[in-house]
Parts: structure tokens; C-alpha cells; sequence
């Protein structure tokens, strides 16, 4: 269903005004708006069945020509000097539209061309024109130049530049457009001496927009034009190319065989299917929408075909193709720049190599930093095992591979067979480069980069550019796999020693190989229906047995898969105190060198879910964890001793303390805290936390507030002393005061001295609280606290005000809250768990419901991941007694119904299922 | 002289000695005791058909003071032992006619 020009111009001749015609201006609009809209329908449906990205863009920028012809004809039937003003002025299409490559919503970016002299008519033909052209409803980007200032702006400036290498004549004098273009090759495009310059600016700017909206590819909201993989990245090898090669298109560059045939296929194909992943979020939203939000995406998924199916969601399937084309984008970007500015020698023009003679075999060479192949492929057909081998030799060597290098593989990757795969002596060299110690991520990195590594894996293949619609994670599995291979690689070459010696414990691994394969293989099954954990373990199986690791080895890796949740998920959820608790995880452990392989897979794993997600807090319980396990596994000789760990942690806190603490003052302190305080609270925090309560003393509250750029969060500590429905109250308050908290630590001393320490973020913006903010929320807090500040209230104009201001956003259908009941978990309380989508206000919800059903909070651990929260609160009820069954059933029906939950979603009980 | 004898929650133990170390008491006696007071030990079940009591287990620091000493001392106790909840213990005092350090028959105060 191509374009149809032929009667879009007859739709245009038929409704736009001719340019004699004496009609009001209002009427001209009117004519304009109904073509366009008309125009922009037609081009939805060809759309919507199924036309190419960039032949969309073509017909819309062929409607946009045509109208901005008629507005040019009409302005100048206004103009008094008509003849004069054609022959010295020309309206010039840039950029994409100069490239007839526009989105439905993109600007019009035009450039008003005048003859120098008398420019003032032109100028009043321009005034007209873009009045016209805005009272339609589009956005254009103008300038009015003349050939002088187009090529000092060109000089001047990148983007101005770039702008009019593309630059396209609509309507005015062809004369004057060739002299501009004429000029601008003399000047700057073909210009030697500017060369230099223009390549080391292309690749500022292209750094620039990389730390500005995404350097990697598989973001989970990508912006489809900016982002690593984006269309700006064939822009940026099409100006390039125009530049060094006088190339405009990528036929031409195919042509002059700067880039091979196969190339051309795949760029074609993945900047059609972007630029119509573009097309649909602009038709779909109606405005110019270029970032793929995780509201937007499902939306998109469904207008561009995709169904759920096998377990994965329409939307993951949708981004899955999307990452897999944007990432053939970037690859090629990065590869061609490599190539043609990249090296020194840049004055070479490159040219894809030509077959040699079959007689010469090639060699793996070193050259410099690089590895590179000597003279075609012929070593791989002779001995496709050397595929592997150029892994292992740029592994040990430290050495980069050459794009000629990895052109052979990518071209010899059918060598890889089934009997390559069940070879036991390319199992063995596998197993080897994993067995490096600190130097395996890159290796990997190399293997996926050129595609290797899914074929040797095919279990991998299937989890590459996997993107999961769940709460946690934020890229995509390969990538979060490889990133959990280069936290481990990092961990050896560390030297510093927080509170876990991760290098230590990494020294002691007995054979590192197993554990690195662990870590490949520990999310290997994700991506089908049901837990991934058991079928991550049976393809775990598969692969070790293809690799050839003999059976005990083997149960080692199967083992890591199996239970890499089961340490995040002890430490941050239950009472390490319990002795049973640790001896039943003993009890699965096994060894210490188990024990040490699952530690450092989790922190792997953990750390590579996302920038923060590790953090001091789940390093402090997991260290709980890993202490108490290893010290039954040692015969009961702890690591440290507990003793001298007091006495150390009290000589900390002494020299965090900024004045004199008696000792008792300290020792009170200490005692008087529950247990878990002194685990997860470092001696900095409990000596702020010695200082608060010292000012607290008659105060009804003190307050420490600091702020965590990196966390982008404010961290307030505040003490007070312990009353019912405190934690609601402060709750409350924060909300009210616009203010989320992620994350909440309550204890109460035995004295009923509250300290409670929130990370809180600003709603708009999400950003740490500014500090003309605190006084004002501190203020407001020790209202609350002597009464003379309404929460509920408060509470409920804030809520008033959020849902008008929700119900202009796009439809977002919260996934439905879960509360689960763990009555085991502690013997004092009753444990409640509350998973929900994190939302503004939530742990207030939550705290106020159960404070209004008359339970205590003793405890509360409110984290947020990503954007759910799970929030865990210690119970009892007004007795001080655990709830009974009739208390829970009323408790979960209240926070459900205070959540407005309604049935769970797919992917949120799969996430259950994984957690 | 006299004698402080007083029952505390047995984790406050540690900031006691402390506190009443830094008043400059240099010997002190400790025994882990159980028992009961007004609240804590006993239970009542429903109807109160049964009764039944339970010791909770406590510390019981004893230390002889000179006579000026004992008001700081008790200060020092009750800052640090208070939670200002049931089951805080208490404080005992009672005057001592005699003190013999054993090793050298010395009596009195000079025997503290």
C-alpha cells in the first residue's frame, strides 16, 4: 500500500486555495487544517497496515511540501512585489524534512533563503507565510539567511551544519539554491581543512547525546531518536558520509562500497522498523512522542501487531524486536565510524576487503592493541575451533579484535555446528576463558558482540535482548547477565575492601569457572511462562553436560542456578536471628566454597539489576547471613570474633562521635536497640543517631537530614518518642508535603525513643529534597507531632490534587496489590508483606490501614525496586500479641481495598512465582 | 557504708557497669537471678481459672559504697537501667556494719 502522490496532489488542488483566491484568511486555515488532518489520517491507515518507517515519512514529508508550497503562493498573491520576491528568495527544506524523512509530528524545519540586499520584502513575505503555517498547527523551526550567513553559521556551528548537508529546495529561485549549495561544498563540505574539526566535533556531539539520553541500547525507556541505536546514529553515518565520501544516502554509500551488501540489508530493515516504531508512538500519542516509555510501550505493541504469546507479554516481544534492530543500528554506526574516523590514518579511504587468492591461509596477527586476521578467512573453514581461540588469545593478550577480524567471524558463525558445540575440546577451552578470574566479562562481551556467543549457546541466543516487563529489572537479560559477569570480574581487581572482602572470599573460590558459569546461566530460563528458576536449572543441565564438565562439577553449577535467589531473599526478608533459619540454609549450602560461590553470585546478580539496587543496606544482612552460615560451616569459629567486633564498633562510633559520649551513654544506646540495629546500621549512623537523641532530650522531635546525589534521595533520620500510629503520622506528613519515601528503617528503643531513618525523593523531578524545603517539611513534622497539624486532612487535599493532575496522563494501569501473611517468620510478631507498584503516598496508605484496624508496628522494612515496592511491617496487635486467623483475613481485606487491587496481572504473578 | 543492691534487665548490664564505673566504683558483685514483680512474671488466663507464675531471668549487680558515694551511685543506675517500662527492676539499699578485705584483715572503708 505505497504512497499514492497522484491523489494526494488532487486532495490538495481540490481543497487548498488557489493562490488567486480572495477567501478569508480564517477560511485559508480552515482549508489547510482539514488537508492536513485529512492527509495525516490517510497516512495513519497506510501506517497502521503495515508501510514502511521510512516510506511513511516520505509521504509525509511530500504532504508537508505540498502544503508549504500553496502557503508560499498564497503569501506571495499578498505580496505586493510578487516577481521580485521569486527571484531573490527560496524556501529551503533541512534536516530530516530536507532528507524527506519526516515523522507525523516532527518540526518543519525551513530555511528562508534571501538574496543579501533588500531583504526587508523577503522578510515580509516570511512574516506572512509562517503566521499561516502556525495558525495551521504546525511547528516549524525557521531561519532567514543569506548565502553568507549560511556558510558562517555552517562553520560556526555542528548542528546548522548537519542541517543543511541535507538541505532541499521547495519553492523559490533554483538559481539562488544552487549557489548556496555550490558555496557550501567549496567552504565547508569539501573542505580539507575543516575536516579535521568537523570529525573531532561529530564526535563530541555524539558523547554528548550518548551521557544525555542513553548510552546503551537496551534501555527499558529508549528514545528512539536520541538514544544509543536510535535513528540519530544513521543520521550521524549519513553526515559523516556526505562529508568524507560525498555520499547522501545509504544506496550511495552501498554503491561505493563503503559498507558491504549485507550491511545494507540489515541497516535498511532496522532503521524502517525504527523510524516506524517512531511513526506509530507519534500517531498513537498525536504529538511528537520519541521516547519509549513503559506506559507507552504496551500501546505500541499492540497498534504495531504484537500479541502475548508463549509467556511473554505483547510489550516484551515488542521491545525485544525493537532492542534487536536499534542494536543492529548501533553496531553498524559504531563500526563505520570505527572505520572511516576511528584510526589515525583516517586520509585512507576504507573499502570493504577483497577476496583474495584462496592459496594464501590466513594467520592471527597482532597488531598493536588489536588482533587481526591475516589475508580472508581461510583459517576459520580449515579450523573452525579457532573461532573460540580468538576469544581465549584477546582474553590473555588484553587485545582488541579488528573489524576485519570480526567481519570473518560474523561471516564464518554457520562453522559453529552442532558438533562444534558437543566438541569436549572446545567444552574444555570454554571452560578455560571462564576460568579466568577477573577477566571473563570482556571475552564474553566480544563473544555477544559478534554473535558467537549465541551460537555456541543457543540457550543464550534465546535470552538476548529478552526485556522483562516486571518490576526489577532494567535491562535486558543478556545484558544484565554480562553485567553480573563484569561485577565479579571487578570484585578481583578490586583493592578496597568495604564491608564484605568480596576479593578475600573471591580468592578463596576454588574453581572459578564453575562460579562464572553459574552467574551465565543463572537466568538462562527467563522468558517463558512460570518460574524461570527450575527451567534455568534444566537448561543449566543441558549446557554443562554439552560442555563436558564431569558430574560434581556440574551439580555445582546446576546448584548456583537453583538457589541464586536464596540468599537476597533470606537476608532482606527474614529474621537472621533464628537459628533454624540458618541451620536449614546450612543445611543446603553444604560447603563453605558453596556457601562463597553463592555469595559472590548474589551480589553479582544483585548489582547488576541496576545503578543503586546493591546498596550498604542489603550488604549489611547479607553479610548477617553469610557470617552466621559460615561460622556453622567452620565448626562454629566465626570469622571475626563477635566480641571484639563490639569492642571495634564501639571504638568507631566513638571516633564518628564530634563530642565526648560517656561509654554507659554508648553501651545504653547499644543495648537498648534491637538486635538487628547493630547489624544494619553502620557505627557513622549510630554515632548521628547518639547525637539526635542527645538533642532530643525535652524536644517532641530532632531531625538529621542528608542529602545522597548519587541515590538522587534525601536521607532523614528523625527521633521522637514512640506513640500509636506514629509511623502513619509521619508517613502522612512526608506525603502531603508532595515527598515519596523508598525506603523506610523504624526501630524503637526499649526506652520508646523512635528512630527512624526515610529515603525520601521530591514527587516531581525525583530528586533529594532542596534545602529550603526541610525546614519548612521539619516544621510541619513537629506539628503533626504535638497535634497542630491535620495529616488526614492534608492528606486529602494532596490526594484531591494528585488525581487531577493523574487523569491527564495516559492510561497506566497499575498492577494489583499482593498481601501475603508469614506468621513463622518471627516469634513475637506477624510478619505482613505488601507488594505493590510503588506510588506516591503508599507506605502511608498501608501504615495508616493498619493503624486504623489498632495494630503496633514494631518493625517496618519499606524498600522500592524499580517501581515496586515491597514493603514488610512486623506487627501485633493491640495486645502486643501475633494476629490470629480472623485478624489477618480482616487485614488483608482492608489493605487491599485501601490499594484498590483488583485481580493480579500476568506479569506480576510471575513475578511472584520468581520471588 | 552501705550496700546497693539492685535487679536489672540482664542486656543493660554492660551500660550499668559502665555508668557506675565512671562515678569511680572500682568492685562490684553480679548474680543472674530470676524472679518476678508486680507485672511481668505472672500470667492470668481467661476467667482467671488459672494462675500461673513465671520468673524472668535478671541480673542482681551488688556493690558497697561509702556514704557519699551512694546518691550518685543510685543516679547512675536509674539513668542508665530506666526504660520506663514494667520489668525495669529495682533498687535496694541497706546499711553495712562491716567490711574485712580477707587477704589482709583491713576493715572499713579502707576495705572497699
Amino acid at each position: 500500500m505505497a504512497i499514492d502522490k497522484e491523489k494526494i496532489l488532487i486532495h490538495a488542488d481540490e481543497i487548498l486555495p488557489s493562490a488567486g483566491s480572495r477567501a478569508e484568511h480564517e477560511e485559508h486555515v480552515a482549508r489547510f487544517r482539514r488537508f492536513l488532518k485529512v492527509e495525516t489520517e490517510r497516512l495513519k491507515i497506510r501506517h497502521r497496515f503495515g508501510l514502511d518507517g521510512r516510506e511513511v515519512a516520505r509521504g509525509r514529508s511530500y504532504v508537508i511540501d505540498l502544503v508549504i508550497r500553496r502557503a508560499c503562493q498564497w503569501a506571495l498573491a499578498q505580496c505586493g512585489s510578487r516577481r521580485e520576491i521569486e527571484s531573490r528568495c527560496a524556501v529551503i527544506a533541512l534536516g530530516g524534512y530536507g532528507r524527506q524523512e519526516m515523522a507525523p509530528y516532527s518540526d518543519v524545519d525551513l530555511l528562508f533563503l534571501h538574496a543579501g540586499r533588500r531583504a526587508h520584502q523577503a522578510s515580509a513575505f516570511l512574516e506572512l507565510v509562517l503566521h499561516l503555517l502556525w495558525d495551521i498547527g504546525l511547528t516549524v523551526g525557521h531561519s532567514f539567511r543569506s548565502i553568507g550567513e549560511c556558510v558562517t553559521m555552517a562553520k560556526k556551528d555542528l548542528h546548522s551544519r548537519n542541517a543543511l548537508a541535507e538541505a532541499r529546495l521547495i519553492t523559490g529561485n533554483v538559481h539562488l539554491f544552487r549557489r548556496l549549495t555550490r558555496r557550501l561544498d567549496e567552504a565547508v563540505f569539501r573542505n580539507e581543512r575543516a575536516m579535521e574539526a568537523f570529525i573531532e566535533a561529530m564526535r563530541v556531539d555524539r558523547e554528548l547525546r550518548y551521557a544525555q539520553f542513553g548510552r546503551a541500547v537496551c534501555l527499558q525507556e529508549p528514545n528512539v531518536k536520541e538514544s544509543a541505536g536510535g535513528l540519530r546514529d544513521v543520521h550521524t553515518v549519513l553526515w559523516i558520509g556526505r562529508s568524507l565520501f560525498g555520499c547522501r544516502t545509504l544506496e550511495d554509500l552501498r554503491a561505493e562500497a563503503l559498507i558491504s551488501g549485507a550491511e545494507y540489508a540489515a541497516i535498511d530493515r532496522a532503521y524502517n522498523f525504527v523510524a516506524r516504531v517512531r511513526n506509530e508512538a507519534h500517531f498513537c500519542t498525536g504529538r511528537r512522542t520519541d521516547l519509549l516509555t513503559l506506559d507507552l510501550q504496551p500501546t505500541l505493541a499492540a497498534n504495531l501487531g504484537y500479541e502475548s504469546k508463549r509467556g511473554l507479554l505483547a510489550s516484551e516481544r515488542f521491545m525485544r524486536e525493537y532492542y534487536e534492530r536499534a542494536h543492529d543500528l548501533h553496531q553498524f554506526c559504531e563500526r563505520f565510524l570505527a572505520r572511516t574516523i576511528g584510526s589515525k590514518n583516517s586520509g585512507r579511504r576504507w573499502r570493504l576487503p577483497i577476496r583474495r587468492s584462496k592459496e594464501r591461509s590466513g594467520q592471527l596477527r597482532r597488531e598493536g592493541k588489536r588482533l587481526t586476521l591475516d589475508e580472508g578467512a581461510q583459517l576459520f573453514r580449515r579450523e573452525p575451533r579457532q573461532l573460540l581461540n580468538v576469544f581465549a588469545r584477546a582474553q590473555l593478550e588484553d587485545l582488541e579484535l579488528s573489524d576485519e577480524l570480526k567481519h570473518a567471524i560474523e561471516a564464518h558463525l554457520s562453522l559453529v555446528t552442532r558438533s562444534f558445540r558437543a566438541a569436549p575440546e572446545t567444552g574444555q577451552l570454554f571452560l578455560d576463558i571462564l576460568g579466568r578470574r577477573g577477566r571473563v566479562g570482556r571475552a564474553l562481551r566480544l563473544m555477544h558482540e559478534t554473535g558467537f556467543l549465541g551460537r555456541y549457546l543457543p540457550e543464550f541466543a534465546r535470552i538476548t535482548f529478552l526485556v522483562q516487563h516486571d518490576f526489577y529489572h532494567r535491562y535486558t537479560i543478556d545484558e544484565h547477565t554480562l553485567r553480573a559477569v563484569e561485577a565479579l570480574d571487578e570484585i578481583a581487581h578490586r583493592q578496597e575492601s568495604r564491608l564484605i572482602p568480596f576479593p578475600k572470599i573471591f580468592a578463596e573460590v576454588r574453581d572459578p569457572a564453575l562460579l562464572y558459569l553459574g552467574v551465565l546461566l543463572h537466568d538462562i530460563g527467563k522468558g517463558r511462562s512460570g518460574s524461570h528458576v527450575p527451567r534455568s536449572v534444566r537448561l543449566a543441565e543441558r549446557v554443562c553436560e554439552r560442555l563436558g564438565l564431569e558430574s560434581s562439577r556440574a551439580a555445582r553449577v546446576v546448584f548456583l542456578v537453583r538457589h541464586h535467589l536464596l540468599m537476597s531473599h533470606l537476608s532482606q526478608r527474614r529474621d537472621l536471628t533464628e537459628d533454624a533459619l540458618i541451620e536449614d540454609f546450612v543445611r543446603q549450602v553444604e560447603t563453605l566454597d558453596n556457601l562463597n560461590m553463592l555469595l559472590l553470585l548474589t551480589y553479582a546478580d544483585t548489582s547488576a539489576v541496576g545503578p543503586g539496587v546493591w546498596n550498604e543496606w542489603k550488604e549489611a544482612l547479607l553479610w548477617e547471613l553469610y557470617v552466621r552460615a559460615r561460622s556453622r560451616l567452620t565448626g562454629g569459629r566465626p570469622m571475626r570474633g563477635s566480641h571484639s567486633r563490639r569492642a571495634v564498633l564501639k571504638e568507631r562510633i566513638n571516633r564518628a562521635l564530634p563530642i565526648k559520649f560517656l561509654p554507659s551513654e554508648i553501651e545504653r544506646h547499644l543495648a537498648m536497640m534491637p538486635d538487628r540495629y547493630l547489624r544494619a546500621t553502620r557505627p557513622e549512623g549510630i554515632a548521628r543517631h547518639l547525637l539526635l537523641v542527645k538533642r532530643l532530650d525535652a524536644q517532641p522531635l530532632a531531625i538529621d537530614w542528608r542529602t545522597h546525589e548519587r541515590e538522587s534521595c534525601t536521607e532523614l533520620t528523625l527521633c521522637t518518642r514512640d506513640r500509636v500510629g506514629l509511623f502513619a503520622l509521619i508517613a502522612g506528613t512526608l506525603t502531603a508535603q508532595g515527598l515519596n519515601i523508598l525506603s523506610a528503617d523504624l526501630y524503637t528503643r526499649e526506652d520508646d525513643i523512635v528512630i527512624d531513618t526515610l529515603k525520601i525523593c521530591e514527587v516531581p523531578g525525583h530528586c533529594p529534597v532542596r534545602p529550603e524545603w526541610q525546614s519548612k517539611v521539619e516544621r510541619h513534622l513537629r506539628d503533626a507531632l504535638i497535634g497542630q497539624f491535620d495529616v488526614a486532612a492534608a492528606i486529602h487535599t494532596w490526594r484531591a490534587k494528585v488525581a487531577r493532575r493523574r487523569g491527564r496522563r495516559a492510561v497506566h494501569r497499575p498492577a494489583p496489590a499482593v498481601v501475603r501473611f508469614d506468621p513463622k517468620a518471627s516469634t513475637a510478631s506477624t510478619v505482613i508483606e505488601v507488594k505493590a507498584e510503588d506510588e506516591p503516598g503508599l507506605a502511608y496508605t498501608i501504615a495508616s490501614t493498619l493503624t486504623a484496624l489498632g495494630l503496633n508496628i514494631t518493625f517496618a522494612k519499606v524498600a522500592t525496586e524499580k517501581n515496586l515496592a515491597v514493603d514488610v511491617f512486623y506487627v501485633t496487635d493491640a495486645r502486643g500479641q501475633k494476629l490470629t486467623a480472623e485478624t489477618m483475613t480482616e487485614v488483608e481485606r482492608a489493605l487491599l481495598e485501601a490499594l484498590h487491587g483488583e485481580v493480579k496481572t500476568e506479569s506480576m504473578r510471575r513475578h511472584d512465582e520468581e520471588n | 557504708m552501705r550496700k546497693i543492691e539492685s535487679i536489672i534487665r540482664p542486656h543493660l548490664l554492660e551500660a550499668v557497669k559502665t555508668a557506675l564505673q565512671e562515678i569511680g566504683v572500682i568492685g562490684m558483685t553480679i548474680t543472674e537471678v530470676k524472679g518476678f514483680g508486680r507485672q511481668k512474671g505472672h500470667t492470668e488466663t481467661y476467667r482467671g481459672a488459672e494462675y500461673k507464675v513465671e520468673f524472668l531471668p535478671k541480673i542482681k549487680i551488688e556493690v558497697v559504697l561509702p556514704e557519699e558515694m551512694v546518691d550518685l551511685a543510685i543516679d547512675a543506675i536509674l539513668k542508665t537501667a530506666r526504660t520506663g517500662k514494667f520489668g525495669d527492676g529495682k533498687i535496694f539499699v541497706t546499711p553495712v556494719e562491716e567490711v574485712i578485705r580477707i587477704r589482709t584483715g583491713e576493715r572499713g572503708e579502707a576495705a572497699l
